[in-house]
């Protein structure tokens, strides 16, 4: 047995270091050249442009309306899914929920090129419908990770406390409205963080279903760094960096919100 | 009973959405044709052509190779990270874990390009270990994220008595600790190698030129010929099929072992 | 159990690390690391990447061993755009002895000083059997020390003539005319399409040019350089009309693509595609070979682009060992073998190279084409007639107009150059095209919707905070 006495807690150490190196000092890096011009000086000349110009904003708002719209979409359809998958009265195995996951397990540009040529042999191409193409991609490929937390979620949801609202004489939708959805809003929450923020930031999708015509804040940043404008680039990405940080400040709330709420009843 | 028809229905419906493009493409891997639509008569060729195609065997290695090395290392740092944060004091802990969740809910693209920056910073020629740091960093936090409810769920005053019974640390936390958490770890392992085998952003943009993994080569193909290469059929129909059969054996498995605890009881 | 377990994981590790790191690293042998455009060399790879045969860079190498009695490797890797190419270079990402970029981005780099002077005595092929056409461009334009010539060509239209009118396509306003609409294709590259934007605009001007030279009012040079200038301008106010032009040529094409245009039109997925002359060979070829079909290719009246790709040496290059393959690949043989499998223009003339041009396309029935201004000086006496070179062709407006296009052709293409330090304006201006741009009034509408949706969400969640807490100190 080794001799070496170490305490548990400077097993953080590796990783401590590992988050520093690779996670923390690229950040800053990224802020430190948001905020430096070409000549390398301070300035706060790329925010400037950025929201002076009309075309990085709307870059902006097109992304968050396509996020937002794929969000709702994907969480429409998987709600109901996970509903029925978790409820025993109308699935008894977990085979079928697995089915769900499974498509996450194949590599995902493989799944976005299959998509695209189906969606082309049926007449539904990126040509002419880029944003009708590309929204099918998203919810596609985002579809089980909304599906998959909302099961989690209902999974663990007191089925007695349904009962209790029946036994209080709430009908169906009543019962649904206030106390399903609430109690399963954690799940709702997860969901959306999963699918809202890479939506948003993907590329891939909107390149490969959209012909290459449609402008994601994804497909901005990239442009810029490959074209060597790596300081417009580094802006529009901190930027991004602060509205994932908002969003995660604004469900931090909601979820302490939520415990406070379950604990009460 | 019509309730439950319609919900089968729903289902049904969802999971032919999901795997339309899949169960296309596997019927198009049959037949030697070059767009999907055309049937040519039934053969084996693209799946000859595919084994014998050197270009997505080298891809196919690689992404392997690059998912488990990165997942081994990630399981293993992040690992000893868990443990060493839950057994931190407050202020680490705390810092830490928001640390830890950054490239989580990070754009993929803005961790790309941060180490990208860091890369180029450093004046590192990119290479096999730039593409698994890329790698680490992307999984590590899904690790923690496994390991550390398990040790949340662990009784705690278990290493206060393998300590009391004369237990040093180090076989403390090998003997003890460690098969607690071992499940945590596991699924944390293969969460690991999922996101990794399906990776595109964070591997086109850290690795060396010549390397390609299933994903660039996908997305290099796709975009330069215009559809999928016929090849490519057999090789997602092929992923499909493995991980349909690994499916079907886990299920098998884990009714066996349901089996065996009813049994036992 | 769990020690030896860790332990065999840290050796697994090893061993991978291990057989991963030490292949870069530096063995007996020499490396020459080639740089490349995809698809643009003897591979002896088939259309889906199968092993068929020898590629260039593996007879090079033999012959080098024979030569020298030393082993070489090759690595060569492959490139998209001239764009990602630079920025794998400036980067450093991945160092090279050798990389073929186009002819602005040489100017480019040649400004940054990002390159190794050429000896031209290390390359005798070359000099000998090198086009004086393109050393005559590669002069004046100031690349000789820099850059060798490696492939050639114009841009234009590849279309169906089938499905497309002749006197249509004789100009760039095709892709917005709306009788075509969704069935062309532009590049998704910001230098190419911005050429045709600027043809859009200054159409009135570049018929003006060509008119004055069909009546020989300017010469052929003259020509070519108005065209040059007026292609290149990237003022304020150009940029302005451009965008617009592009605004209303993005709604009324398919989309834009980086490579698959040369085989959607193969396809039938669209009717006409920009394209680089060799793309369009390529085409036609396919279209021939496959689908039976017959595609056409077009300069369009008002003008274009000759572009060239060349060989340069990036700072830090092994210059010995890739003059060496350069000069290899500049013997008139292997430049037939090139251009044979990927269909583009060699800049190597000589009498291969005439001979297999007149294999491919000539025929005795033929009208005669006058390519003296591309062969002058590399080819034996027998190859000439009254001292010109003359090929007899019948099938014009195909593949070997692609391929060698006339003097009347040549003289309406310009040269493209480096956007300089307009390179961010274009850019932005590029990515306004792209993106769809909503009126500011909006954009702060939903902002101030969406920031008072949020306050309200804050302020209801506090006061269901402060309700609960009421309630449970009461209970």
């Amino acid at each position: 047995m080794s001799k070496i006495r170490f305490s548990r807690k400077q097993l953080t150490l590796p990783y401590a270091l590992f988050l520093l190196f690779f996670v923390v000092f690229p950040l800053l890096l990224i802020i430190y050249y948001a905020f430096t011009g070409n000549d390398g000086t301070l300035t706060l000349n790329n925010f400037v442009t950025f929201f002076s110009d009309n075309t990085k904003l709307s870059v902006l708002l097109i992304s968050a309306i396509i996020g937002f719209g794929n969000t709702a979409l994907c969480l429409l359809l998987g709600y109901p899914v996970a509903m029925i998958l978790s409820n025993k009265q109308y699935n008894n195995s977990k085979v079928i929920v697995m089915l769900f996951v499974m498509p996450m397990w194949i590599n995902f540009v493989l799944r976005i090129a299959a998509t695209r040529d189906l969606l082309y042999w049926i007449g539904i191409n990126g040509g002419e419908y880029p944003y009708l193409a590309t929204m099918i991609g998203m919810v596609y490929n985002y579809l089980p990770f909304t599906i998959l937390p909302l099961y989690t979620t209902m999974l663990k949801m007191d089925k007695s406390l349904i009962e209790a609202s029946y036994d209080l004489g709430a009908n169906k939708s009543q019962t649904f409205v206030k106390t399903i959805i609430p109690m399963t809003m954690p799940g709702v929450i997860s969901a959306a963080t999963m699918v809202f923020m890479p939506t948003m930031s993907s590329f891939v999708i909107s390149d490969v279903m959209g012909e290459n015509k449609i402008q994601l804040i994804g497909n901005t940043i990239q442009l810029n760094f490959e074209q060597g404008q790596w300081h417009s680039g580094s802006l529009i990405a901190l930027i991004m960096l602060i509205i994932i940080g908002i969003s995660m400040l604004l469900t931090k709330n909601v979820q302490k919100q939520e415990n406070v709420r379950g604990s009460l009843w | 009973m019509v309730k439950k028809g319609f919900a089968k229905a729903y289902i049904v419906l969802m999971l032919l959405f999901m795997y339309a493009p899949l169960i296309v493409l596997a019927i198009f891997s049959f037949t030697n044709t070059q767009n999907i639509g055309t049937w040519n008569g039934f053969s084996f060729e693209l799946y000859a052509l595919m084994f014998k195609n050197k270009d997505i065997m080298e891809a196919l290695y690689n992404t392997l190779m690059v998912a488990v090395t990165s997942s081994i290392v990630a399981t293993i740092l992040g690992t000893l990270g868990a443990i060493g944060i839950f057994y931190s004091g407050k202020r680490i802990k705390k810092s830490m874990e928001a640390v830890s969740q950054i490239p989580v809910l990070n754009a993929e693209i803005v961790t790309a390009l941060s180490l990208t920056i860091l890369f180029v910073f450093v004046g590192v020629e990119f290479n096999f270990i730039t593409l698994l740091i890329g790698h680490v960093v992307l999984t590590i936090p899904f690790v923690v994220l496994s390991v550390t409810p398990k040790l949340k769920q662990m009784d705690p005053s278990v290493y206060e008595a393998a300590l009391d019974l004369g237990a040093t640390p180090n076989m403390a936390l090998w003997k003890v600790i460690m098969p607690e958490i071992v499940p945590g770890v596991f699924s944390g392992f293969i969460l690991a190698i999922t996101l990794s085998l399906d990776d595109y952003i964070i591997t086109a943009f850290t690795r060396n030129n010549s390397f390609q993994t299933l994903s660039t080569y996908v997305y290099g193909a796709t975009a330069r010929k215009g559809a999928l290469p016929p090849a490519l059929r057999a090789l997602s129909t092929i992923i499909f099929a493995v991980i349909l059969i690994g499916l079907i054996i886990v299920n098998v498995r884990t009714k066996n072992n349901n089996g065996i605890i009813k049994e036992r009881r | 159990m769990k020690k030896t377990m860790i332990s065999l994981f840290a050796m697994v590790v090893g061993v991978f690390l291990l057989t991963n790191v030490t292949t870069s690293a530096a063995e007996e042998t020499l490396t020459l690391r080639v740089y490349n455009w995809y698809e643009y060399i003897e591979d002896g790879k088939d259309e889906d990447g199968n092993k068929i045969g020898a590629s260039v860079m593996e007879e090079w190498a033999a012959d080098y061993l024979e030569r020298t009695g030393k082993t070489v490797t090759v690595v060569y890797d492959m490139f998209e755009t001239n764009e990602l190419m630079l920025n794998t270079l400036k980067t450093g990402k991945t160092t090279y002895d050798l990389v073929c970029p186009s002819d602005y981005i040489i100017q480019k780099m040649i400004r940054e000083d990002m390159l190794e002077k050429i000896d031209l005595n290390k390359m005798p092929n070359y000099q000998e059997y090198a086009s004086p056409y393109l050393k005559t461009l590669f002069t004046e334009n100031g690349w000789e020390d820099y850059a060798v010539g490696y492939m050639w060509g114009t841009m234009g239209f590849i279309y169906n003539p089938e499905k497309v009118s002749e006197e249509d396509i004789n100009s760039w306003s095709i892709l917005w005319n709306e009788a075509y609409k969704n069935r062309a294709t532009a590049k998704n590259s910001v230098r190419d399409t911005y050429i045709i934007g600027v043809f859009y605009v200054y159409k009135e001007e570049l018929d003006q040019l060509a008119s004055d030279f069909a009546e020989g009012k300017i010469d052929a040079h003259t020509y070519q350089r108005q065209v040059t200038t007026i292609m290149n301008r990237t003022d304020a106010e150009t940029l302005v009309k451009v965008e617009e032009a592009l605004n209303l040529m993005k709604e009324n094409i398919y989309g834009f693509e980086v490579d698959s245009g040369k085989k959607d039109i193969v396809t039938g997925k669209i009717d006409i595609n920009f394209a680089w002359s060799g793309d369009a060979v390529y085409a036609m070829d396919t279209a021939e070979e496959e689908n039976d079909m017959e595609l056409n290719y077009i300069v369009p009246l008002e003008g274009s682009n000759v572009w060239f790709d060349g060989w340069v040496m990036p700072k830090g290059a092994n210059v010995e060992l890739a003059s060496d393959f350069v000069n290899y690949l500049s013997s008139p043989e292997v430049a037939v073998k090139n251009m044979n499998k990927i269909g583009y223009t060699s800049a190597i003339a000589g009498d291969a190279i005439f001979d297999q041009i007149i294999d491919w396309y000539g025929d005795e029935e033929g009208v005669d084409v006058d390519l003296t201004y591309f062969f002058q000086g590399t080819l034996s006496e027998d190859k000439l007639t009254d001292g010109k070179a003359i090929v007899k062709i019948n099938e014009r407006g195909r593949q070997f107009d692609a391929q060698y296009p006339d003097e009347e052709i040549i003289a309406r293409c310009g040269v493209m150059e480096d956007f300089g330090d307009r390179n961010e304006a274009v850019l932005e201006m590029w990515q306004r095209v792209k993106g769809s741009v909503v009126s500011l009034w909006i954009i702060l509408g939903i902002v101030v919707v969406i920031a008072g949706g949020v306050v309200i969400y804050i302020l209801s969640n506090k006061s269901k905070k402060v309700r609960n807490k009421r309630l449970s100190k009461r209970a």
